[in-house]
């Protein structure tokens, strides 16, 4: 170690993480078995091992993300039990994740600080956050405007993002899972900078990687993990990369690989000036029969499009011939049907219908091959896959058995499984032995031999380097799209591949837009109109809408502009505005409240029993009741999706039938009075304006204030966005959502409550349209039906549209009628249109960050 | 062994059975207790008879939650077969087959935009169906100017009101559709398909299913289910009725849950719904003989769809970890 550790209680550097004996198991597989692992103060510690090995795992507890089964932790010698990742990071332990856990919707600042924000109790102080993040971003030596969203950041930025949000709380330890898998080696470089620094101030850091010449370079010990187990912890002096991969793989590396190819045969693939606009560009090789060829180079270069274009995955120009003629890229269909075939890396998530059979996951591409004018054959089906069983020595104890209860080895073989029936000429692995033990990916790599040999050609991706030289014939190397190298089997090694990647990165200026990633763009700035362009265009949209439709109708109809109509208007807005802004938390957190409609009919029946007579207290006591209900309601469809785990959609479609029930118990058929003190005073207009209409506008200032500077607002967007980000950054997911559909349930009391001051009696039937027109409001807002973004103002204005536009048609003489069939239609086109421009911004964003891991 | 053990043994062995035919008898034999004309043949028969138009409608639902969505938009062309074909009969003999027809075509035409707003316009199955659903009622009101016309031609009313073999049709014809369907998901490379999809669109993509076209075919099957219920639940009252499918939006959703089809798609099966859907039509019928007022029943529907939810899930939970 050269920096000499300047604080003086680290003078005799002691752990300040440590693991004893820890166990972990998921269904299926051992992921840690008693690992001991521990990490000094002012240490580089380097944490290796193949995929699946168990440092995820391993790093995933020490976040307080998973619990281990037995063992303990300590954190500066004290025993503790991490409850959360919130706990964890209270404790001192910050987390850089490898897909960066960051909230897309949010910007940088609100990202570094994420559920630690300075400020108040309910308020966030945005001046502090951005001077502090600021200091931190110096410390770090970069520069990344504040208020860019981070949806629009490179991998690097990101990268950088996450490690500033770990030092907010200046840990005493700092993780990092694969920091560098997407950087090139400056930026490598640059991150072993601020590594040393923090070294020196005396962090304690974990840095896991799967490449190994940096963590040679960087680390100061070693811990080497297999299989779930810590081979050994050591000195990093004179160790090689050698050394370290047979300790990984449990053997020296000639023994782990099957032996090369001895000579290609015939060419089977010939590819062609292909390019894929944003992606990569004049892509031309050849792969013959009997090869292994790998796609290496720096992560994110376009490798992974090249597979999946020849998939038929992604457009893609240029000629692709197999056996000599040429086939269409135009879909998975097409390429199947001439003999390509794809593993994906995301098994789960791409690969395997999970909770189906091995029989129903080996037959899906085989479909019409085994049956006969669309029936299927049972008989052929079962032998095809009986022999695809034993052909790869699965391990299970029927063909159907659930996919989901194999061990990570045994799905992969049956991803691989299906294909082998088909004889394909060419196969695309993407990641083929990720997450599955070191037994069962010697088998892979085996099998993966052998289908050469029998003749197919085989393009194999891998973000390991050392899988690649072991096991390819061939590599290519992709830096910006473009192949700009390729190296023999004989003279692969890990430097000389990153060194063309990296050469050639300069020579490459034309697709340097490809990347987002140039000097420029780093220091882009955001103005403040910008942000709030950004957050109120569709706000502007609707008021000149809102503007339009009553200019039009005062034209038509000299009624219209009349006080008594406007003051009416007002009053008949507010119950719709009021459940929709209580509709929007919950679509905003990513679900959904088909209750609320039933809620407000509940609330008119019960408060014409209870909202009586003329006497204050018995009204305030009647309010109370009812919005006693809303929270009963909002609390049962809250804890029945968090806690019962039943889907948002189901939960709610089932209270909205108990609470439709529940206001025909309590008032069979319209009726009652309701107190006309209650009813006079919710409608109490000052000249012609209702209060009631002060009211919403204090509601919108509120939520606006809330939403864009209170701590709800931004935990609100981080669930909604990425559930996932907002639970690790610490955010009490559960609790947040809970609280959203209490509030949901409150704010359908308060519309009913309006209602009935309005009709003067209870109604069972009174809420009956509300359920679709507040969602029908919330999406014409423009807030976005997956959640993570909307605002208050917006859905008002929507529900301000709703209303006026029935209005307006009632002045113009439209059958009341229509409005179904426009509350509907307008709903669809309100989603349909949103929904579009999200997935082709997606497609946008896709295109500019090859950067970007793909999450499509 | 424990007491939970026990307990969740029990469950995987009412699992494997169809959980949902042990709820239907055991419903059977208590509402037969508390009214023992239950027991008559011709009180089950009746049961059954009525069974058949939710059991149509919500066969469709089960392929639309079996894909991974929902179609609420069965209320609706429920209510539009029945308006459409009423007032295209008008009572008449001659004019029954093209009124059939065009009802069916309109039912397709309804499921093909639902489908398309799904796959193309990207809109979420609940959201889309939601908004077709408001939009057929508004065009039902449109159309009837809110009084509807019309009555069904003499020689429909066989098939909701007729008996055949001392059968009900309308029972032959809703276990003909169901066996049907059954046989096409599970042994057609259509339903395999089906299935694939459910389970995981992105795999299914990847294998080279076409994916939106199996959506947008199972929403028109969906779609003519529905209608093909409407139909027969309109041969059997005669006569147009505004709304008279708003029933279904709930009690289609409710015969496929407590038929243990899972709303995460992929997992399920139309056999079970022909049990969920007589469960639903059994409780209908002991809440009537109980005496209880329209508010509860609908409370009972609500509890029993989060309970069949909930058991299943528990059930499947308890497989996965064992």
């Amino acid at each position: 170690m050269s920096d000499e550790p300047r604080h003086p209680l680290l003078e005799t550097p002691g752990p300040v993480l440590a693991v004893t004996r820890v166990d972990k198991s998921f269904p299926g597989v051992r992921a840690l078995v008693k690992v001991s692992f521990e990490c000094r103060a002012g240490e580089i510690h380097g944490l290796v091992g193949e995929n699946g090995a168990g440092k995820s795992t391993l790093m995933r507890i020490l976040a307080g993300v998973l619990r281990p089964d037995s063992g303990s932790i300590q954190i500066s010698g004290k025993g503790v039990t991490l409850n959360s990742p919130r706990h964890a990071h209270d404790l001192g332990i910050a987390m850089v994740y490898q897909d960066t856990r960051l909230v897309d919707e949010l910007d940088v600042a609100q990202n570094i600080w994420l559920e630690r924000e300075p400020g108040w109790s309910f308020f966030v102080d945005r001046s502090e956050m951005e001077r502090r993040s600021a200091a931190i971003l110096l410390r770090l030596g970069i520069q990344i405007d504040l208020r860019r969203r981070v949806g629009e950041l490179s991998v690097g930025e990101r990268q950088i993002v996450e490690i500033a949000r770990g030092l907010t709380a200046d840990p005493a330890a700092l993780i990092l899972d694969e920091p560098t898998s997407s950087l090139d080696p400056a930026e490598s470089k640059q991150l072993g900078k601020i590594l040393a620094g923090l070294r020196s101030a005396g962090t304690g850091i974990v840095f896991i990687s799967h490449r190994l010449p940096e963590v040679l370079e960087f680390a100061d010990r070693i811990t080497v993990m297999k299989d779930g187990e810590i081979v050994s912890t050591l000195e990093n002096k004179g160790l090689t990369v050698d050394t370290l991969v047979s300790l990984m793989v449990g053997r020296t590396l000639s023994l782990a690989f099957p032996s090369k190819t001895a000579k290609p045969g015939a060419a089977r693939l010939e590819v062609e000036d292909l390019s894929s606009l944003g992606h990569f560009q004049n892509v031309s090789f050849s792969l013959a029969a009997g090869e292994i060829v790998g796609l290496g180079g720096i992560q994110g270069n376009g490798q992974r499009q090249i597979a999946r274009a020849l998939y038929g995955l992604l457009p893609a120009t240029g000629r692709v011939r197999l056996n000599g003629s040429r086939i269409s890229l135009r879909s998975p269909g097409h390429a199947i049907h001439s003999g390509v075939v794809y593993v994906p890396a995301d098994r789960r998530g791409e690969g395997l219908f999970v909770a189906h059979s091995i029989r129903e996951n080996i037959a899906v591409p085989h479909l019409s091959a085994w049956s006969n004018f669309g029936m299927m054959s049972n008989r052929q089906e079962a032998g095809a896959v009986r022999e695809t069983i034993d052909r790869l020595k699965i391990r299970t104890p029927s063909a159907e058995q659930p996919v989901g209860l194999l061990s990570g080895g045994n799905q992969q073989k049956v991803v691989f499984g299906r294909w082998l029936l088909a004889k394909p000429i060419l196969y695309l692995f993407e990641e083929p032995t990720v997450g599955v033990d070191v037994g069962t990916k010697l088998e892979l790599y085996r099998v993966i031999r052998r289908l050469a040999d029998e003749g197919a050609a085989v393009l194999v991706l891998s973000s390991d380097l050392i899988e690649l030289i072991g096991l390819c014939d061939r590599i290519l190397v992709v830096a910006h799209g473009r192949i700009v190298d390729s190296v023999p089997a004989a003279e692969a090694t890990e430097e000389r591949i990153i060194g063309s990647a990296v050469r050639n990165k300069r020579e490459n200026a034309l697709t340097r837009d490809f990347s987002g990633k140039e000097a420029g763009q780093n220091a882009r700035r955001v103005s403040i109109r910008e942000v709030l362009l950004r957050r109120y265009a569709g706000a502007g949209l609707l008021s000149l809408l809102i503007l339009s439709l009553g200019v039009y109708t005062t034209l038509r109809s000299p009624y219209f502009l009349t006080e008594r109509n406007l003051g009416n208007l007002v009053i008949q807005i507010a119950p719709l505005a009021l459940v929709s802004v209580g509709q929007m938390a919950a679509i905003l957190i990513g679900g959904i409240d088909l209750s609320v409609g039933p809620s407000m009919s509940l609330t008119t029946a019960l408060a014409s029993y209870v909202i009586v007579g003329s006497a204050p207290a018995n009204i305030v006591g009647g309010i109370a009741l009812c919005l006693f209900s809303g929270i009963l309601i909002g609390a049962l469809n809250g804890l029945t999706i968090l806690y019962l785990r039943i889907p948002d959609l189901i939960t709610t479609l089932s209270t909205f039938s108990v609470v439709s029930g529940l206001a025909l118990i309590v008032r069979p058929s319209p009726g009652g009075n309701v107190s006309e003190v209650f009813s006079d005073t919710v409608t109490t207009r000052i000249g012609w304006f209702p209060i009631i209409g002060l009211a919403l506008i204090l509601l919108a200032i509120a939520g606006e204030s809330l939403q864009l500077r209170g701590r709800v607002g931004t935990q609100w967007y981080a669930i909604g966005s990425n559930p996932e980000a907002a639970f690790v950054a610490g955010i009490p997911v559960r609790r947040v959502r809970l609280c959203a559909y209490l509030f949901s349930g409150l704010m359908a009391v308060l519309a009913g409550l309006v209602i009935a001051a309005r009709i003067g009696s209870g109604d069972p039937q009174a809420g009956s349209q509300f359920t679709l027109a507040s969602v029908t409001a919330v999406v014409v807002g423009g807030t976005s039906i997956f959640g993570g973004r909307g605002t208050v103002i917006g859905t008002l204005l929507g529900a301000i549209l709703l209303v006026l536009m029935q209005n307006s048609l009632n002045q113009l003489h439209v059958s009341a009628y229509y409005q179904y069939v426009w509350t509907g239609a307008l709903m669809l086109l309100a989603v349909a249109s949103y929904s579009m421009h999200e997935y082709a911004n997606l497609g946008a964003k896709f295109n500019a960050g090859l950067q970007k891991r793909a999450r499509l | 062994m424990s007491s939970p053990d026990r307990f969740s043994h029990a469950l995987r062995f009412l699992h494997h059975l169809g959980a949902v035919w042990i709820a239907v008898i055991l419903l059977y034999v208590v509402s037969g207790l508390i009214s023992p004309g239950m027991f008559q043949v011709s009180q089950a028969l009746n049961i059954l008879q009525i069974a058949a138009f939710l059991g149509i409608v919500a066969i469709g639902q089960t392929l639309a939650l079996l894909v991974g969505g929902i179609d609420l938009s069965v209320a609706g062309v429920v209510t539009m077969s029945n308006i459409v074909v009423t007032s295209l009969m008008v009572g008449r003999s001659e004019t029954m087959v093209p009124a059939l027809l065009i009802s069916l075509l309109l039912a397709a035409a309804v499921g093909f935009i639902n489908g398309s707003l799904i796959t193309l316009a990207r809109v979420t199955p609940l959201v889309a169906t939601l908004g077709t659903n408001s939009i057929l009622f508004g065009a039902a009101l449109v159309y009837t100017g809110g009084a509807p016309h019309g009555s069904i031609s003499p020689g429909f009313a066989v098939f909701g009101q007729g008996h055949l073999l001392g059968l009900p049709v309308s029972t032959i014809c809703w276990l003909t559709i169901g066996v049907a369907m059954a046989w096409v998901t599970r042994q057609t490379t259509f339903g395999r398909r089906l299935y694939a999809v459910g389970a995981n669109p992105a795999a299914a993509r990847l294998m080279g299913i076409p994916v939106s076209a199996i959506l947008i075919s199972t929403y028109v099957l969906s779609s003519v289910m529905a209608c093909l219920g409407g139909l027969l639940l309109t041969s059997y009252i005669g006569s147009p009725s505004l709304g008279i499918g708003d029933q279904f939006l709930l009690t289609s959703v409710a015969a496929v849950v407590v038929g243990g089809t899972a709303l995460s798609g992929g997992l399920g099966s139309v056999l079970g719904t022909i049990g969920g859907a007589i469960f639903i039509t059994e409780l209908n019928s002991f809440t009537n003989i109980v005496r209880v007022s329209t508010g509860t029943q609908f409370v009972l529907q609500g509890a029993v769809i989060a309970l069949s939810v909930l058991i299943y899930h528990l059930v499947g939970s308890k497989r996965i970890s064992s």
